[in-house]
């Protein structure tokens, strides 16, 4: 193959079948950041780990073409940097969007998963 | 005009590091050494020398503006130019990058397919091969 263009495309469509077949365990582990985060009393360093993964995941998404999902944890993001800044719980009105939010994420997964195995 | 040739990516993130380094060096045919974290970029780079420095700005501990800061600090180190890889891609974002001494900012998401050529014009933009 010499075409470097068309090298990178064989590349990138390998590491995106990786990338999606590992979505799912990501949003789980947001999911589950964001559940430990909004059970309890305001922790810093759970925010500061579950804003961290939700930034990673809305960065790595888009790049890999999964931009709907970028959308979402962009979102997410945006919400727990807001309780990283307040210092304070998320309210009950965010908390109930950052759980749509999550679920969404989920769903998306999933669907991203069974798109780059078919 | 100096080449461009080597590029030290200072990037926390394994999945934007792999897409990354076989997007610059299958198509841009660039050398790529890779770093994780603001450190380790101060740490070896005058080792590496590169003719360009492409970094993540959100990281943990030593974060893309404080290693830059540090970067300039330095007369040995000063001159190396960087480009930021950022989702914080409003105007007064970008201008406060430039102003702290970057020679340019990339949006991420970022395409693959065109990041060597993205990085190419900012590089040939700048005159920064005097340094």
């Amino acid at each position: 193959m010499s075409d470097p263009a068309e090298a990178l495309q064989v590349q990138l469509a390998k590491l995106r079948k990786k990338f999606g077949l590992a979505l799912p365990g990501k949003t789980s582990a947001i999911g589950a950041a964001v559940a430990s985060l909004v059970a309890g009393p305001w922790n810093e360093q759970a925010c500061a780990d579950a804003h961290r993964q939700a930034h990673s995941l809305a960065g790595s998404s888009g790049t890999y073409g999964f931009p709907e999902i970028g959308d979402v944890a962009r979102t997410v993001e945006a919400l727990l940097k807001q309780s990283l800044e307040s210092r304070a719980l998320l309210s009950p009105a965010q908390k109930g969007q950052i759980d749509r939010l999550i679920q969404d994420l989920r769903d998306l997964a999933a669907e991203a998963a069974q798109r780059v195995t078919a | 005009m100096k080449a461009l040739t080597r590029i030290l990516m200072v990037e926390d993130e394994p999945d934007i590091q792999a897409v990354a380094q076989i997007a610059l060096e299958t198509v841009g045919g660039l050398q790529v050494e890779m770093c994780s974290s603001g450190q380790e970029a101060l740490d070896r780079v005058l080792a590496c020398a590169p003719d360009l420095i492409l970094m993540d700005v959100m990281m943990p501990g030593l974060d893309g503006l404080s290693t830059l800061q540090t970067l300039r600090a330095n007369p040995e180190t000063a001159g190396f130019p960087v480009i930021f890889m950022t989702a914080k891609v409003q105007s007064h974002e970008i201008a406060r990058f430039i102003d702290l001494g970057a020679i340019g900012v990339i949006a991420k998401p970022f395409d693959p397919m065109t990041l060597a050529s993205t990085i190419r014009s900012l590089w040939e933009k700048e005159d920064v091969r005097s340094r």
